[in-house]
């Protein structure tokens, strides 16, 4: 089973986690001192408010997070905000989502592909999976003490061997990788969010976790997968709903236990500006556009019978460089042994006088008039020497080409 | 006439030695590293620990994170760099760095064009943690108003703020 997890770097020290500042302990304090050392801590107490989405659109949900972040006053209140969502896969923010999954299958399957704000790798989610996002001001950004609150509360009720590793991953029976974390930090906001996977289709998220797209060279930050158990096979009557009151209460127990407020992610008039944020979430510009640059190599090779005599072998290497989803540059390189025959040579540049892909944005809608307008070229030179050769250079080039799905053709 | 040969010979030495010790030296002071001192002498820094130097007598700010927020980060994966040509505000988002699964955005400064990046750090987004405060830099910015620097901190301001932030 594959859980990705983001593990292209060693395990740095995390100085980022602040601890909560250390209070002082005067051994000659009398009465009076310790009596304002209460006093100051009640006024300083972290309040704690709990949401809980009732939307499973991974859209409308990351949407609702990402206004959160932006507009809540975390100065001294701390926010945990938990969703699940339907089925979909979710990418880390410099990630490239056609290295980190199967765009195609994934459309296909009327699943969602979103891409997030925070750092981190891919996860695949559906109903058996549960999302918890802390959100806090930057001195009380604490991942292993979120972590921690949630291994507190899950053993509180079940009989679990659920343990932190040093990476911030949360690991079951001591290998199986149950959640994967990401964080978010800017200015004084920060939020610390992860997956909680308990009863997840272990089947779809390895097969749609796969990258079918072969010769990529990239510097986007990498997924490795990792084994992956559904808690509720130890935990076998766990729901979601358990879930969110036994981790919601334990959050707010500083707090004196108050309500969990459930939210409609989807509501302008208590969270204005949160449809605008959707929207930019789903549009192809975010999902693919933001992808950092990476080429496609491939050399494919082939035998055409001559008329004549025997057959001519070539090799077509065709090279794609792609920056923020659009093609920047396209290099064709064929080489051929042709034992009689018609002569070769000229193949690229005649299919380069076939392709405009240049400036292209990897767009389904897109694409598919490129490839109509292409093809209809290539008719027209149907009876030519090397139309066998044509046909099979642009099969090639079409094979080549990563596909993106925009918000037009969004499910 | 050999004692000769051997004066000349003797004296071709020892210029030869003293080229090699000019240019062994000259090598030398090269290959020093920059002192701290130097480094930081002319950049000013924000709450935000981000620095900015401005080139000499102009307007475009070298703008980079400070060594204490390179160390609070950890190690540095990915570097998304900001646009060039696109206006930025004072403090407004100006590219991101990813580190230990954590995506932190950078600000700017100070208000402006963005008119250079530093596209060393795409293949090698880790000197940001080797050298913050010279290989590392992020941008250039052409500042718009030069005095928004004005209540920016000097290296001993800077050094001082984060004794009190800890």
């Amino acid at each position: 089973m594959l859980l990705r997890r983001f593990s292209t770097m060693k395990l740095a020290v995390q100085l980022l986690l602040r601890q909560y500042p250390k209070n002082t302990v005067c051994s000659t304090a009398g009465t009076e001192l310790a009596i304002r050392h209460v006093s100051a801590s009640i006024a300083n107490k972290t309040r704690k408010v709990v949401y809980v989405s009732s939307s499973q659109n991974i859209f409308h949900n990351l949407a609702l997070e990402e206004w959160l972040y932006e507009n809540l006053d975390m100065a001294t209140t701390d926010y945990l905000l938990m969703w699940k969502n339907g089925p979909s896969v979710v990418i880390g923010r410099h990630q490239n989502p056609w290295l980190e999954c199967n765009v195609g299958e994934a459309v296909k399957r009327g699943m969602s592909l979103a891409r997030r704000s925070s750092g981190g790798g891919t996860v695949y989610h559906d109903q058996g999976n549960l999302n918890l996002s802390f959100l806090k001001h930057r001195s009380r950004y604490d991942r292993r003490k979120n972590l921690s609150l949630v291994v507190a509360a899950l053993t509180s009720q079940w009989d679990l061997d659920l343990d932190l590793n040093c990476r911030d991953d949360l690991v079951l029976d001591g290998v199986y990788k149950v959640s994967g974390t990401a964080s978010k930090l800017g200015g004084n906001r920060t939020y610390h969010h992860f997956t909680l996977v308990f009863h997840v289709d272990k089947d779809t998220l390895s097969s749609i976790l796969l990258c079918p797209l072969l010769g990529v060279d990239s510097k986007a930050t990498r997924s490795v997968p990792s084994p992956v158990k559904n808690l509720k096979e130890d935990a076998p009557d766990m729901t979601f709903d358990m879930l969110i009151k036994v981790i919601g209460q334990h959050f707010m127990q500083e707090d004196n236990g108050k309500e969990i407020t459930t939210v409609d992610p989807t509501d302008e008039s208590q969270f204005p500006g949160v449809g605008s944020i959707q929207r930019r979430l789903r549009s192809w510009d975010w999902v693919f556009g933001m992808t950092p640059a990476f080429s496609i190599t491939r050399i494919f090779t082939k035998s055409f019978p001559q008329s004549n005599t025997g057959h001519s072998h070539h090799s077509l290497r065709i090279q794609l460089f792609i920056e923020k989803g659009t093609v920047r540059k396209l290099d064709l390189n064929l080489s051929g042994e042709a034992s009689g025959g018609a002569s070769v040579d000229g193949l690229p540049f005649r299919l380069l006088d076939v392709v405009d892909i240049d400036g292209e944005k990897l767009e389904a809608r897109r694409l598919r008039a490129v490839w109509e307008r292409w093809r209809q070229r290539v008719r027209e030179m149907e009876g030519e020497a090397d139309y066998d050769l044509l046909v099979w250079g642009l099969d090639c080039l079409i094979q080549c080409v990563p596909v993106g799905f925009g918000e037009e053709t969004e499910k | 006439m050999a004692a000769t040969m051997l004066v000349r010979l003797a004296k071709q030495t020892s210029r030869v030695t003293a080229l090699a010790l000019r240019q062994q030296t000259f090598v030398a002071s090269c290959l020093q590293p920059f002192s701290s001192s130097r480094l930081l002498a002319n950049k000013v820094f924000t709450e935000k620990h981000e620095w900015i130097e401005l080139s000499d007598g102009g307007n475009v700010g070298t703008v980079g994170i400070s060594d204490h927020a390179q160390e609070s980060l950890g190690e540095i994966v990915y570097v998304q760099l900001p646009e060039i040509g696109t206006e930025v505000e004072k403090d407004g988002e100006a590219g991101c760095v990813e580190s230990v699964k954590a995506a932190s955005d950078i600000y700017s400064p100070a208000a402006g064009k963005i008119v250079g990046v530093n596209e060393a750090l795409s293949d090698k987004p880790e000197l940001i943690n080797k050298s913050p405060l010279s290989d590392g830099w992020i941008f250039k910015v052409e500042v718009a108003d030069l005095s928004e620097l004005n209540n920016l901190m000097d290296e001993s301001a800077y050094r001082k703020f984060l004794e009190t932030e800890e």
